[in-house]
């Protein structure tokens, strides 16, 4: 009896461990399974003609010569937020090509409260980390807040380089190859390419400024210069209700960082560099600031007040805009790192999925994406400027009316075209900070701020946090 | 069910539970395996054992390793001994007997966080006990941190185990006959001769029951560092758990279940040591 039931546990075994490498072998050939049901023929040629005119694009693709793949299959997009574009371009692609099929996975809807809002990003983000490691993600992945970096270096996307190399109509005089290609890695792959361009400005009050040149040679603006020559304006000026910046302590602290951030944190070399720089006074300095009332005018009356704030943060579009109207009161720049880098949003990404078995046609919806069409399209950006150049015309046309309709302001178009594509041209690097570190940032200043802890123990904490971070 | 022996029964019905654990426990631990010899699941590039190899160059892995290691040096024999002298007080005849009993397992059925939260509020830097020593003039710190950390930790480990472990010398003192102490005490035997000579010796399957019992139950402690201190605590407090916990998160899963195996064997080598010298304590045994 005995060897009976051990008999039988061994059989249990053997099962289980069969139904899982079949288990494996559905999924792998799942594609195949959905391109048929699409074709509506239940055949083994139909299936092997999908197949094998993604392994010829494919080939011809690496060896320097474009070839659209047959436009047969279903593809699945993974997105957080509902995005109007997208929606219009999902059913534009499918009414282009009725053999495509295109599903839309969206996780949040914009009209959420925080609380809820918070909540589900973080069920988004598990599920789509269960989905990238079983291998079962969707053929492209919209890159809002996601763990970017992590996914790269995991190998969760596909690298594009070869289809943008081989892909004629990807040049610089259709798209801003510049921001194109800005999150290529050192090694030369590119796994994700942006639908729009984001960047910060940052700006001056025009009043405080008038009759220097503090702009005179630059092209951005570092965050620490700017704010250091702000609060000289601020102490110098004698107009009443004068304020250093609007982004309060928590803002200044995280400006200075983002600005570091590459020598705060040395990926490459898995140590965090917090407790040798000088974090600790930007934390000082930021709790004094708040203490003197340099950020948070207690009581002021906006409305019925003259009052004015040296440094402002703005975005691109509105930055711009606000430069060249003779009744803003804003002059600004983009904002660089030390190292003078300006930096897109990763956010603003798509990447193929490296476990898709449709990366041909999944290119081509990309490619639809970056197209003039969906770059014109008006919900493609009310913040950040289109990749592709007429798009990008279509927008600055389109900005222009929104910011001077109603108005007697008077811009002309090129002069606010050139501006913003002055702007964009200096985009070099997308922003992939990790942004467990910056959570950590965030967490560790607060209890500073809250008063919890000095600002040595929140460095301390911060250098331990980071560096075990990053030596796991 | 004519065909089955009396004798098989308890077999078959044991089978129910055990056909449960392996396709809920064993099954997906051996599947698993795979996944420590690939790079990671979506590459899946064998890497042979140098998951493992990694591991143990892994500054923070081997961190984690000592800590539990010390964690269990310390907390267990201290456990084991409190209990043990507890269960002796607790055992001999007094009216009060049934409440000391209770009071020492109510931190058993309190759950994690509000053991957490109300050690957090004694030891924390804004705790009881700094407000404490500052009427004397001593200056406060947060005794979570390196130095204290780790015995902060072994307190609240016994707080929380001493009743479970208690209860169970207790019903091991009452197994052991009357007349072997009185017998002894014909003889003149001191109480000393008879704790060492009569009690340790007839407690000894007890003891290998608690000793069993405190170190699984010294893996469950994570629970509360974790609500204490987070993902990353001090160094002194970090756990293997801490490190398995957070290579989950990083989705590090080839890293992972390298490290679940090697505690695996780890725990499975130490019982089957503790189980084999208890056989040989035992030996002699009759009651």
């Amino acid at each position: 009896m005995k060897k009976r039931i051990m008999a039988f546990y061994a059989a249990v075994i053997i099962v289980l461990v069969c139904c899982a490498g079949c288990a494996k072998k559905d999924s792998s050939s799942q594609p195949d399974m959905t391109a048929l049901e699409t074709d509506g023929n239940v055949s083994g040629n139909a299936n092997s003609v999908v197949n094998e005119s993604n392994v010829n694009s494919g080939e011809e693709q690496k060896s320097g010569k474009y070839v659209q793949t047959e436009m047969k299959g279903e593809i699945t997009i993974s997105t957080m937020y509902n995005m109007e574009f997208l929606t219009t371009a999902a059913e534009n692609f499918m009414r282009k090509y009725p053999d495509v099929k295109v599903t839309v996975n969206e996780s949040i809807e914009l009209s959420d409260s925080d609380v809820n809002g918070a909540d589900k990003m973080e069920q988004y983000r598990t599920g789509l980390n269960t989905k990238i490691m079983s291998g079962k993600a969707e053929d492209i992945i919209f890159t809002q807040q996601l763990p970017i970096k992590k996914y790269m270096d995991m190998g969760a996307f596909e690298d594009l380089s070869s289809y943008i190399e081989t892909d004629p109509d990807i040049n610089n005089e259709n798209y801003f190859m510049n921001v194109i290609e800005s999150a290529r890695d050192k090694d030369g792959h590119l796994y994700i390419v942006p639908y729009k361009a984001n960047f910060e400005v940052i700006s001056f009050e025009k009043e405080l400024l008038s009759g220097e040149d503090y702009f005179k040679g630059k092209d951005s603006l570092r965050f620490s210069e700017a704010i250091e020559y702000a609060k000289q304006k601020m102490e110098q000026t004698n107009k009443k209700n004068t304020y250093l910046t609007l982004l309060g302590r928590d803002g200044y602290v995280y400006s200075l960082v983002r600005e570091n951030f590459n020598s705060l944190i040395d990926y490459n070399g898995k140590k965090a560099n917090i407790a040798s720089s000088k974090y600790v006074e930007w934390l000082k300095n930021a709790k004094e600031f708040d203490n003197k009332g340099y950020f948070n005018p207690p009581g002021l009356d906006f409305y019925n007040t003259k009052y004015y704030f040296v440094l402002n943060s703005d975005f691109d579009v509105q930055a711009a805009f606000y430069n060249l109207s003779p009744g803003g009161n804003c002059q600004g720049k983009p904002v660089a790192d030390s190292e003078g880098n300006v930096y897109t949003s990763s956010s603003n990404f798509i990447g193929i999925s490296s476990s898709s078995k449709n990366k041909e046609i999944a290119w081509e919806f990309i490619k639809y994406v970056l197209s003039d069409e969906i770059q014109s399209h008006p919900s493609l950006s009310t913040v950040g400027t289109a990749v592709n150049r007429k798009g990008f015309n279509t927008l600055v046309e389109r900005c222009l009316k929104f910011y001077t309709d109603g108005t007697n302001q008077q811009i002309s178009f090129d002069d606010y075209k050139n501006l913003l594509e002055q702007w964009v041209n200096q985009i070099n690097k997308c922003d992939l900070s990790d942004p467990t570190i910056t959570d950590y940032f965030g967490e560790e200043q607060k209890k500073f701020f809250d008063g919890k802890q000095t600002a040595e123990q929140t460095v301390n904490n911060l250098q331990n946090k980071i560096t075990q971070y990053l030596k796991e | 069910m004519k065909c089955i022996k009396r004798d098989n029964l308890p077999l078959l019905m044991l089978g129910v539970s055990f056909l449960g654990f392996i396709v809920f426990y064993l099954f997906p631990f051996l599947f698993s395996f795979s996944y420590a010899l690939i790079d990671n699941p979506i590459r899946k590039e064998f890497v042979g054992i140098r998951n493992f190899t990694e591991l143990f160059e892994n500054e923070y892995f081997m961190l984690g390793l000592k800590n539990t290691i010390m964690f269990i040096v310390i907390s267990i024999p201290l456990n084991m001994a409190l209990s043990l002298i507890t269960a002796v007080l607790v055992n001999r005849k007094n009216r009060f007997n049934r409440w000391v009993s209770l009071v020492f397992l109510i931190p058993l059925v309190i759950p994690s966080a509000a053991t957490a939260f109300f050690w957090q509020n004694i030891f924390g830097i804004h705790g009881v006990l700094n407000k404490f020593i500052s009427l004397f003039g001593i200056a406060g710190k947060d005794w979570m941190q390196n130095d204290t950390g780790l015995v902060i930790m072994v307190i609240i480990f016994i707080w929380k185990n001493i009743g479970y472990n208690m209860a169970l010398f207790v019903s091991g003192l009452h197994n052991i006959p009357e007349q072997y102490y009185e017998c002894a005490s014909v003889e003149g035997a001191g109480a000393l001769w008879k704790f060492r000579k009569i009690t340790m010796v007839y407690l000894a399957p007890t003891s290998f029951l608690v000793l069993i019992m405190s170190f699984v139950n010294s893996f469950k402690v994570f629970k509360e560092i974790y609500i204490m201190t987070g993902q990353y605590p001090p160094d002194g407090l970090y756990m293997l758990q801490h490190y398995m916990n957070n290579m989950f998160l990083s989705l590090n899963y080839s890293k992972l279940v390298s490290a679940v195996y090697i505690l695996t064997v780890v725990i499975v080598l130490v019982v089957a040591c503790l189980f084999r010298v208890e056989r040989k304590a035992s030996e002699n045994l009759r009651f």
